[in-house]
């Protein structure tokens, strides 16, 4: 359907498609013409298209490596803090054992056995008569036997001392 | 005009981010590092001290220090009213101390993990911790002087502390921490340190606990002003206690005298006496200048020597040269120190390492005090034979006792057996020794010595199933006036154990004890109880069982008249020294061992000796057999024929037994028997 309307000029201004002073004046009519173009159908441009899909996927690839790059700095201080726990723990760990070692070392205490023997236990330095060598001789007794024994004795079982 | 607005923020944003990123960055950076890293020296691991069971003396525990910036303490005399009496210091001294410092000032330094748990609940801003090592001796005073004690400082002060301190200290790390707004750290570097390296001492601190409390004993009895007693090995001259009166508590050496400090056995100086006889003797033997059977006239007990008259404690006649050291005769030494003459006197003294320092690795050991033959007056030969006019220190006596026990070597003491980090290992140099005398004249000089533990002024050194040798020795302290004192005296014996084939060397001295003051009254009990639960601690066999206290001897195992000529020192026909025959029953080890040097060893029974008896207990008797030689199989077949408890140890041939072929035991005894291939 069309429809039509009269416009008349009202201002003095002339109109752009008006006629030059001097010649005669004619209404100029405007119709609005609705057009059906429902049944075109739009190109694809491929080449825009995979533009995009390109910018796209930039985008995102760079996204996941931001998120990637912040996922590793978290993890990565996230991992410090856990590290730094467990070496604390570690020479907590270290730091007790050595306590306890040294526990150990006080609690074998020659003098502090001595007095238990004796007080708690009843116990008495035996006589020569009473001493039972069991098994033979001890290394330490055979190193000291003789000079070339002694300068091969060595400390403990082994012939190299270690730490306990 | 939005747009306009926009761009112009943006552009404000821009330029501040160029400033502080590209213009600012360095200041920046290096601000932001300052608060939120800080680099901190982490003290080195202070390496351990063992005994040579690997029994720690002395370790190292992290322990935490307070320290306080004042300038971030808001109320400084608040903080140190708190602080004052959760660690026990003074509030007044405290707040001076925050006031003299600005950025840094120690509150307490090593506090115990209760206090440090105390100051940590009080949350005070400008209050920190920092973690540093603390020395601790778990065994207490047990070898003190030996093992040392450290500083605040972690530096050592004295003993192998003090001695090895560049060895054991190591050397301290660094750690940058990162940290975030609440302190916590997220990242650290390290640049590791260099811990410590570990000591193992030659002490055994079994031994070591023998010696003290042996020698603590004789010290409350006699109310002595000090002592000393050293356990040597004369096989290789290693020290296996070295132990001092008075002592101290390492762990609180500030608390102790100084006198408890003072390591007697290289730092202080005495004149020796009678045990300084044996240089004479043995150089006199050493020199064919004498023999054990020669009668020496020793005039009453008084000769005058440059117008000085000197005196034997008692009088004595013509005696051996073995009696007259068994009886301790002043009056005899010197008439043989006239016939070695000055230098040759000297010589000998300075072979056997008097007045030179021993080379044992303890800090401040004495030369002690020895005038050359040049500086001598006439009576010096004299004095000088008999142990005055010279002051030694006690390790230097008892290295010139285990040369006489070893066979006639000189043996550098040592006392540091093993220096080590992890498994890398210092080498340290091999027990250096000299031959100061022949084996000949050292063989017969442990005879001489064994003389005087049987029938001389040693008795009360012999011991419960050993044979023992040594000397006693008493000697006048010198008083403030320069002349020897009447009240003061050192008395002391030194002697080794067994006497046919020593084990153990060992020297005790007791300085100015009240009452009896003689060695043989004074140190001889002492050796005693050392040396009898030392040999049984180190399981050495036996080898007199006739001194068991509850052995039945109803017939002696040599005559008196025997025993009378052991003691005046004549040898039996055929002998070349008289070796074992003055201890009435022979070893009971070491017997059948074969020897390197040859076939004959000190302490090797012979057919005399074999034959020897014993009764032990009241029971039927059994001759042991010679088992040399012999299988296992055949061993215990004949134990068990003869009703004998059997013992093997090893496989192969029988090459060592005990008790000793021939000696006759009851029923039942357990023989130990030794295989070897």
């Amino acid at each position: 359907m069309a429809t039509a309307a009269v416009t008349l000029p009202k201002t003095r201004r002339r109109p752009r498609n008006a006629p030059a002073a001097g010649r005669a004046s004619f209404p100029e009519f405007y119709s609005v013409k609705h057009i059906d173009n429902s049944r075109v159908v739009r190109e694809v441009d491929v080449e825009r298209r995979r533009e995009c899909f390109s910018l796209l996927g930039l985008g995102v690839l760079v996204f996941l490596f931001v998120l990637l790059f912040a996922w590793q700095h978290f993890q990565c201080v996230r991992h410090g803090y856990q590290i730094e726990q467990l070496k604390a723990e570690y020479a907590t760990l270290e730091e007790q054992n050595h306590q306890f070692r040294l526990e150990q070392a006080a609690l074998a205490d020659p003098k502090r056995i001595d007095t238990l023997a004796r007080t708690r236990l009843g116990m008495v330095t035996p006589g020569p008569q009473q001493l039972i060598r069991v098994g033979g001789p001890e290394p330490a007794a055979a190193a000291f036997e003789s000079p070339e024994l002694a300068r091969n004795f060595s400390v403990g079982s082994g012939d190299i001392p270690h730490e306990p | 005009m939005v747009g306009v607005l926009c761009f112009f923020w943006f552009g404000c944003v821009a330029a501040r981010l160029y400033y502080f990123q590209v213009i600012q960055y360095v200041e920046l950076l290096g601000r932001a590092q300052r608060q939120q890293q800080r680099t901190i020296e982490v003290a080195p691991q202070r390496g351990a001290i063992y005994d040579r069971q690997m029994n720690p003396l002395a370790m190292s525990l992290g322990v935490d220090s307070v320290f306080a910036v004042p300038s971030e303490l808001s109320e400084p005399q608040m903080v140190a009213s708190l602080l004052a009496p959760v660690l026990g210091v003074d509030a007044e001294e405290l707040r001076d101390r925050f006031q003299a410092a600005h950025s840094f000032c120690w509150v307490k330094r090593r506090v115990t993990p209760e206090e440090a748990t105390r100051v940590r609940d009080l949350n005070l801003k400008g209050v920190y911790f920092e973690r540093e090592t603390k020395r601790f001796y778990p065994k207490g005073d047990l070898a003190a002087q030996a093992i040392g004690y450290v500083g605040l400082d972690d530096k050592g002060l004295g003993g192998i502390e003090y001695a090895l301190d560049d060895q054991i200290k190591g050397k301290p790390g660094r750690v940058l921490l990162a940290s975030d707004a609440r302190r916590r750290t997220f990242h650290s570097t390290e640049w590791a340190g260099v811990p410590g390296k570990s000591v193992v001492l030659t002490l055994d601190e079994k031994i070591q606990y023998i010696a003290e409390k042996a020698l603590a004993e004789e010290m409350a009895a006699g109310h002595a002003a000090g002592g000393v007693a050293i356990v040597q090995n004369p096989n290789t001259g290693e020290i296996l206690a070295l132990a001092n009166q008075p002592t101290f508590d390492p762990n609180a050496f500030n608390s102790s005298p100084s006198a408890g400090r003072l390591n007697r056995a290289i730092g202080w100086v005495y004149e020796p006496g009678s045990t300084f006889k044996l240089i004479t003797v043995a150089a006199a033997l050493e020199e064919n200048l004498t023999s054990p059977q020669e009668m020496i006239d020793c005039q009453g007990g008084k000769i005058v020597l440059a117008g000085h008259t000197i005196h034997d404690a008692e009088p004595n006649y013509v005696l051996s040269v073995t009696d007259m050291l068994a009886r301790s005769s002043d009056v005899g030494t010197i008439k043989l120190a006239i016939r070695l003459g000055n230098e040759r006197l000297y010589r000998y003294i300075r072979a056997f390492g008097i007045g030179s320092k021993t080379g044992v690795e303890l800090p401040g050991e004495e030369r002690g005090l020895l005038q050359p033959p040049s500086r001598w007056s006439g009576i010096s030969v004299g004095e000088m034979s008999i142990g005055q006019e010279a002051a030694v220190t006690p390790l230097q006596m008892v290295t010139m006792y285990s040369s006489i026990a070893n066979g006639g070597i000189l043996f550098e003491p040592h006392i540091v057996h093993d220096v080590f980090l992890g498994a890398h290992h210092d080498a340290l140099a091999p027990a250096a020794g000299h031959r100061v005398l022949s084996e000949h004249t050292a063989e017969t000089m442990r005879n001489l010595l064994t003389v005087v533990v049987d029938h001389g002024t040693g008795k009360a050194a012999q011991l419960g199933g050993y044979t023992s040798a040594g000397k006693t020795g008493t000697a006048q302290k010198i008083d403030a006036n320069g002349t020897y004192s009447r009240s003061l005296h050192i008395g002391s014996f030194i002697g080794f154990a067994p006497a046919s084939h020593p084990a153990v060397t060992i020297l005790v001295v007791i300085d100015s004890p009240v009452g009896a003051y003689y060695g043989a009254d004074v140190a001889a009990p002492v050796f005693r109880s050392i040396a009898e639960q030392t040999l049984g601690y180190l399981t050495v066999p036996q080898d007199n069982p006739s001194r068991w206290p509850h052995i039945i001897s109803p017939k002696p195992a040599r005559t008196p008249d025997q025993k009378q000529e052991d003691f005046l020192g004549f040898l039996p026909p055929g002998r070349e020294s008289f070796g074992a025959v003055t201890s009435p029953v022979q070893p009971a080890s070491f017997s059948n061992r074969p020897s390197p040097d040859g076939p004959t060893q000190p302490g090797t029974p012979d057919e005399g000796v074999a034959s020897s008896t014993v009764i032990l207990g009241d029971g039927p008797l059994v001759a042991v057999p010679d088992f040399s030689g012999w299988a296992a199989r055949r061993v215990a077949q004949e134990c068990e024929k003869l009703g004998l408890d059997l013992n093997v140890v090893g496989s192969g041939l029988a090459v060592e037994q005990n008790p000793l072929a021939g000696l006759k035991v009851p029923s039942g005894t357990r023989i130990w028997v030794r295989m070897a291939r």
